[in-house]
């Protein structure tokens, strides 16, 4: 809309509202406050001040701004100084460039927005971050942050930790990757932050190895803690007393950590069975320590992820006694460690099984069908890199499961004789996706979509895929052929130098098992592409 | 419940804060919001049309309106599809969208863009 430079002149208010009217040149007129006869088509209520939106009140202009995404909040905070002002002050969603030089900037920036409660403090890894004494004055202007995300502020230290924490008591979350301090700054915030409810902690470099590591404990927020979520840790081990000590956990997840996990979980589910929800991915964990979770019988989540030491007595053990799983992922890592026998007790044990994830794993009819029919509300199943789903297996899928609304099939060799048998069966089916399933055509799909005209079909043959395999776990995992995991590999994680573990298994942070990626996508119930997937999941977790 | 004010409203005559015109478009909207709820798409367009048909000060008439009678969705309604109108355009755009004058001071607008621009990054998810 390039009309006249806006401070110069004001156009005439007939022109801007309507594109079809004529564009005239803008006449110089002297202010708004005396532009009146042009609104012959809209009621006028008392003939005075035309530009109405000066009588919405500041609550109302706020509001429209909430449906403002950042940068046009910021496009809108430069309209005018009223907007300016309201703008800041109904921001309470910030994320800044965490580069040293933000510090001089501080002061004005929060005197703006005065009414922050999520922050977000990133830097890049090649960019000195912020330090202690900037945060110290975040937290100074903005004592009510309930959220505070940092990502590489290499800067800070344990005691800027620590008085952050003494001035933003009333934290909820908080997120943390790539940061340098260390145990001393995590107690000071969990001995501060009574309410923290969330902690997630990614690549914590501060902590020491071997015995000499402070141990972490839950502090004051040992009844609060709901969440806990450690990634990539060298030294996860001496997070245990804070997994131990918070009684009302209910979810914890815990990635690519190295050291033996079975010990710690045996005596935090000796402490705490309120866990609802448990990742493990590549931790070393055994039947041990699934034994040991099966303690927690109100458990509705389990993602198990490239544990190869995780067998079909394990899962047995752990069904038998958690029957209200809802939601199971399994990533056999190609093992075979997992396969019927675990799925068989699984489906007698827990019929309240909603959705089901098996990647790497090598189910046969027998368990499927056992699957089908105790299963009653399975809705949503995931196969993928399956050498023993084929087109009967499909078949089998489409005969018995009732309540199966979406169906992903990856890497399977099925055919598109198999989507035949989808045509008439799952009659709850509402989105089937069929991913790198050689023997699949857009033929056979288009099939599919005319014969079931309510079902979505989506197939993706997988010629964007190229990032995808060999973003993941340093390009083990192929589609195909993966490396057959021994068990040595975990411990591999503890032994090796850091920059070598840094290069090949703990990858950064844009790249996951494809698995993890596509199931992310599945789960959303987007149709999502690999690019796509790989941003969209690079965002969360 | 939700139209004690309108009630209210039409008790007391000498009301300033709705129209006549305004009140038509507003008090016949939670029947077609009831209609169209479960379509979003209807919605949309419903929300074209009354971009094109209604002139940005109505829009804000029709905001005032609904937040003065306590009628949220209908304010959560208009309150969007203003959003959506200045979604994405320039800053310039929108003053002219409302008919508003910048009253910055000579440069301060540059300076306030200098200032802030790399502080921000996209809308940061949780």
């Amino acid at each position: 809309m390039g009309q006249s430079t806006s401070t110069a002149a004001i156009s005439s208010r007939r022109e801007i509202n309507h594109s079809h009217r004529p564009k005239s040149k803008s006449t110089a007129l002297i202010c708004p406050m005396q532009h009146l006869e042009d609104n012959d088509d809209c009621e006028i209520i008392d003939g005075g001040d035309p530009d109405y939106i000066s009588e919405l009140p500041d609550e109302c202009l706020a509001y429209i701004f909430q449906s403002l995404n950042s940068g046009d909040r910021k496009r809108c905070s430069l309209v005018c100084n009223r907007w300016l002002r309201i703008e800041g002050q109904s921001r309470h969603r910030l994320s800044l460039n965490a580069q040293s030089e933000l510090f001089p900037l501080i002061d004005s920036l929060f005197s703006r927005f005065d009414s922050v409660t999520k922050l977000a403090l990133k830097c890049d890894r090649r960019s000195p971050s912020i330090c202690d004494e900037a945060l110290v004055l975040i937290s100074c202007k903005c004592r009510n942050l309930t959220r505070l995300k940092l990502r590489a502020c290499r800067g800070l230290t344990d005691a800027g930790m620590e008085a952050f924490a003494k001035n933003c008591k009333g934290l909820k979350k908080l997120s943390c990757g790539s940061c340098t301090f260390g145990a001393k700054g995590m107690n000071a915030v969990l001995e501060n932050c009574s309410s923290l409810e969330e902690l997630s902690v990614k690549r914590l470099r501060g902590i020491t190895d071997g015995a000499a590591a402070e141990p972490i404990g839950p502090g004051a927020a040992a009844s609060s803690l709901k969440t806990i979520c450690l990634k990539e840790l060298y030294n996860g081990q001496c997070f245990g007393p804070l997994i131990t000590g918070s009684k009302n956990l209910k979810t914890l997840k815990l990635y690519r950590c190295s050291g033996d996990w079975d010990k710690l979980l045996q005596s935090v589910t000796e402490h705490v069975t309120s866990l609802i929800e448990i990742h493990l991915e590549r931790l070393q964990v055994s039947d041990v320590g699934l034994l040991a979770i099966s303690n927690c019988s109100d458990l509705e989540i389990l993602h198990l992820v490239k544990t190869p030491e995780c067998t079909n007595i394990g899962l047995l053990s752990l069904s038998e006694r958690c029957k209200h799983l809802r939601k199971l992922h399994i990533d056999g890592w190609k093992a075979n460690r997992i396969g019927d026998d675990g799925l068989i007790a699984v489906s007698k044990n827990c019929g309240n099984l909603q959705e089901l994830v098996l990647i790497g794993v090598n189910p046969t009819k027998q368990s499927l069908e056992s699957l089908a029919t105790n299963c009653k509300n399975l809705e949503r199943l995931a196969l993928c890199g399956s050498d023993t789903v084929g087109d009967p297996e499909i078949s089998c899928i489409a005969a018995k499961c009732i309540a199966l609304k979406k169906l992903c099939i990856k890497s399977c060799p099925v055919s598109n004789q198999g989507l035949e048998a989808l045509a008439n069966g799952c009659p709850s089916l509402v989105k089937v996706k069929l991913k790198k399933c050689r023997a699949v055509t857009l033929e056979g799909a288009e099939w599919l979509k005319n014969n079931r005209e309510s079902l979505a079909v989506n197939l993706d043959n997988g010629e964007t895929e190229q990032q995808d395999a060999s973003a993941s776990d340093g390009a083990q995992e192929n589609g195909g052929v993966a490396e057959f995991p021994t068990p040595a590999v975990p411990s591999q994680m503890a032994a090796a130098a850091a920059a070598a573990v840094a290069a090949s298994n703990m990858a950064g942070s844009t790249s996951r098992s494809s698995s993890m990626k596509w199931r992310l996508g599945l789960l959303s119930g987007r149709n999502l592409v690999a690019c796509t997937l790989r941003r969209y999941m690079s965002k969360t977790l | 419940m939700k139209f004690c004010t309108v009630k209210q409203y039409f008790d007391d005559e000498n009301n300033n804060n709705v129209t006549n015109g305004i009140a038509t478009t507003v008090i016949p909207l939670p029947n077609k919001h009831l209609k169209i709820k479960a379509n979003n798409k209807e919605m949309e367009q419903y929300e074209q049309e009354l971009l094109r048909n209604v002139m940005p000060q109505e829009l804000t008439k029709l905001i005032l309106a609904a937040n003065y009678l306590n009628f949220k969705e209908a304010l959560d309604f208009f309150c969007r599809t203003v959003a959506n109108a200045i979604q994405n355009k320039s800053v310039d755009y929108v003053r002219k969208f409302f008919g508003l004058e910048s009253d910055f001071e000579p440069g301060e607008e540059e300076k306030l863009c200098k200032e802030f621009a790399w502080s921000f990054e996209g809308v940061d998810e949780d």
